[in-house]
């Protein structure tokens, strides 16, 4: 680093390079041939740069050149600022100074890119001199103030001095001289180790009193900068203005002196821009004494001049050309680079974009979903709500079909309360005539007959309530609980009750009714009513097709039907047989089905085998039909114990 | 006089023989008793010609009380016997068809006794 530093201060302070330059050239290319890493062969590179750069510009640009490639390829971003310098400073040098400008700019986005504060700076400072040899003074001032924010930023204060003397100098140039003075000043009371910064703004220092017309505190400025150079660049640049400052005041012989004492350090230093300067100092100082001695001095300057530019024209312009396809290279390369970048955003931009896209249509699917989902959650509770209530009208028809039945079945244990209560009060009343007669053993046979009515009319009080209780069980609509439930009782209950409701309806119906009851039945586990409702549908259309058969007037035909209970193992089979058409094959795997029916319209909901399906179902037993057409037909419910 | 009653109820008998106990007592009337429509044809065939009055139940299962009265009407023609039809349903259609089918008379239930026995002119 301080090495690399070292050479880009060299680089920029000093128009030319003097003494000890073989001895420089021998360590540059020891280093390069045993440069290991490609970082040591461009500083090694770039070493070569500054060996050759104003003595040979064409050398210059080729190793810049050189360097700058390798740089770029090892992406090496100091290494490809240092050749870019090199080669700006070559190009300005060469009077090429719009090139200059174009490729520092660039150098400052490539430091701006890389975050190097330091280079950038110094790039500044660069491009501040290029702008002060084109005489834009004020451009020159504001990159040095810009440049020295920067370094002040990182406290680099050798470099802010120098940069404040180059203030100073710009200032200087703008006729501003306190200004200049107070910049140069600053720089000049650092206590700094660097000898080379002292001596510049000693030089500064004392152009900007020269300027002032102090020429002795001048002269004395100039004296000490010749004093703290120890660079061929430094030593000429302090003689030349020592011999400037004599010309001013008139003493020619010492201006001579230092002249040609510049001169001489030039062509040692072999600094072709120095030579041309110190012929050109000497030929002006001539110019008035002797004429001779001044066209000769001119025109080695002139011959100097020339050298440098054929240089530049020709070898140095095929390296441009080479530089400048090397650029175009590198522009190809970056332009494929953002190409190949901006595809992959695309590519990243598109797939993003997908994703969103896609994102998008599951988040929407699934809001459909959602919605669908509640729509069907809706339409199904609306279907169990309408389930509910056809099971609630089935039950209700069913109640209907009972009512009759129910009435008759009511009447009958009403008449006997009735009539039984009636003939016990006659009764009382002839015994109390017997008592009366002291006809003790009638009066005590009256006493059994009206305790014996008595009975009877508990009886049929409690036949009557029974029957109520059970239509209120049937009609609940509340489902009923699991309990010990007498199938036999069950299902005799529901045959007379399903025979008297169709008596009710139809005088002229009439059916013979068989009962083959298992004894070993005793109680099942079941919801009774819903059990009760399942038989009585099953007896209903027994009857019904009892009914149906004997409309068509057999001879001989007796309709019946038969309720049979049979305890099988660990299930009980309750069984309901009729002798009417029996059902055929083309509906028989459609009976089950709701709202199947073989009535006529009106007259059945065709829910009763569905529903009772289902009841047996839930009872985990099972529901089987048995039927031969124009025989009859056989349902046979299984149930677990 | 004597009297057949037909009804699926059992307890009709004790009922009748409480009504009527008097009667019984001195011999006025005699009552038997049938339980379902084939057993008073049964009754009947056993005991002809001794039965004057038939009182028949028509809500019977298996032979109805209109059945039983088309088989005693058809069967006992001379002399046949007098046929009263009780029923729970005091409905036209049972009306017309027991008077079609020969009834001699109609009575509804709840039985009223008095006027049974002034129809039996007691």
């Amino acid at each position: 680093m301080k090495k690399y530093i070292a050479i880009i201060v060299i680089l920029l302070v000093m128009p030319c390079l003097g003494v000890a330059q073989d001895a420089w050239l021998d360590s540059i290319k020891h280093a390069l041939s045993v440069a290991g890493s490609d970082t040591s062969r461009v500083m090694a590179l770039n070493g070569y740069c500054s060996y050759y750069k104003f003595k040979r510009p064409d050398s210059t640009m080729f190793y810049g050149a050189k360097a700058l490639t390798l740089a770029r390829q090892i992406k090496f971003p100091k290494g490809e600022l240092e050749a870019m310098a090199y080669i700006v400073l070559t190009q300005s040098a060469l009077g090429n100074q719009a090139k200059a400008l174009q490729i520092i700019l660039e150098a400052i986005k490539i430091a701006e890119k890389n975050h190097l504060i330091f280079e950038k700076a110094q790039l500044l400072y660069l491009q501040a001199i290029i702008h002060n040899q084109m005489k834009n003074y004020e451009k020159a001032l504001n990159l040095c103030m810009e440049s020295k924010n920067l370094l002040d930023s990182i406290h680099n204060i050798t470099f802010s001095a120098l940069v404040q003397t180059g203030i100073g100098d710009a200032f200087l140039k703008l006729n501003q001289p306190d200004s200049a003075l107070y910049y140069c000043q600053l720089s000049y009371d650092y206590q700094l180790k660097e000898t080379w910064v002292k001596y510049y703004s000693a030089l500064q220092l004392g152009k900007i009193q020269e300027k002032m017309d102090h020429t002795d505190l001048a002269l004395y400025l100039f004296r000490q900068s010749l004093s703290l150079s120890d660079e061929p660049n430094e030593l000429f640049n302090s003689n030349l203005a020592i011999a400037q400052l004599y010309q001013k005041t008139g003493n020619l012989d010492s201006c001579i002196y230092y002249g040609q004492k510049s001169l001489l350090i030039a062509q040692k230093s072999k600094f072709i821009a120095n030579i041309i300067n110190a012929n050109l100092f000497l030929s002006g100082i001539y110019e008035k004494t002797d004429i001779q001695k001044a066209l000769q001095y001119s025109q080695i300057a002139i011959a100097y001049k020339d050298s440098l530019y054929d240089l530049a024209n020709k070898t140095a312009q095929e390296t441009f050309l080479g530089f400048d396809q090397q650029e175009r290279q590198q522009e190809i390369e970056a332009a494929n680079t953002q190409f190949q970048n901006r595809l992959r955003m695309n590519a990243f931009l598109g797939i993003t974009f997908t994703l969103f896209v896609i994102a998008i249509f599951l988040f929407w699917n699934s809001r459909l979903k959602q919605k669908a989902k509640r729509n069907i959650e809706k339409a199904y509770d609306q279907l169990k709500s309408t389930q509910s209530q056809l099971i609630q009208s089935e039950k209700m028809a069913s109640l209907g079909e009972l009512t009759a039945g129910i009435a008759h079945e009511i009447q009958n244990p009403l008449n006997f309360v009735n009539n039984f209560s009636e003939v016990s009060s006659e009764l009382l009343s002839e015994m109390k005539i017997e008592l009366e007669n002291n006809n003790k053993e009638e009066a005590i046979a009256i006493a059994e007959d009206v305790k014996q009515n008595l009975e009877k009319i508990l009886h049929h009080g409690k036949r009557a309530d029974g029957i109520v209780k059970g239509m209120l069980q049937h009609s609940r609509s509340s489902s009923g609980s699991i309990e010990p439930t007498d199938i036999n009782k069950l299902a005799d209950e529901y045959f007379r009750l399903a025979y008297h409701g169709l008596r009710a309806k139809d005088k002229s119906f009439n059916a013979m009714l068989k009962t083959d009851f298992d004894e070993r039945m005793g109680t099942i586990n079941a919801v009774a009513q819903d059990i009760g409702r399942v038989v009585l549908n099953l007896i209903t259309n027994a009857f019904y097709a009892v009914e149906e058969k004997k409309k068509l007037q057999l001879e001989g035909y007796e309709p019946t039907v038969l309720v049979s209970t049979k305890r099988v193992d660990d299930r009980v089979l309750i069984s309901v047989k009729d002798n009417g058409n029996g059902i055929s094959p083309k509906v028989l795997d459609k009976i089950f089905q709701p709202f199947f029916t073989t009535k006529p319209t009106g007259q059945g909901t065709g829910l009763g085998l569905s529903l009772s399906y289902d009841i047996i179902k839930a009872h985990g037993g099972d529901l089987k039909v048995d039927s031969q057409e124009g025989e009859g037909a056989e349902f046979t419910i299984s149930l677990p114990v | 006089m004597k009297v057949l009653i037909v009804d699926d109820e059992k307890d009709i008998q004790t009922l009748f023989e409480q009504r009527f106990r008097k009667e019984i007592r001195i011999k006025l009337v005699e009552l038997a008793f049938a339980f379902s429509g084939e057993e008073a044809l049964r009754y009947l065939e056993q005991n002809d010609h001794e039965v004057v009055i038939i009182l028949s139940d028509i809500n019977m299962p298996v032979m109805s009380g209109l059945e039983l009265l088309g088989h005693i009407k058809q069967k006992y023609s001379t002399p046949p016997p007098s046929v009263m039809m009780i029923t729970a349903y005091g409905d036209a259609e049972n009306f017309n068809a027991a008077k079609r089918l020969g009834a001699d008379d109609f009575l509804t239930k709840p039985i009223d006794f008095n006027l049974l026995k002034e129809k039996f002119k007691l």
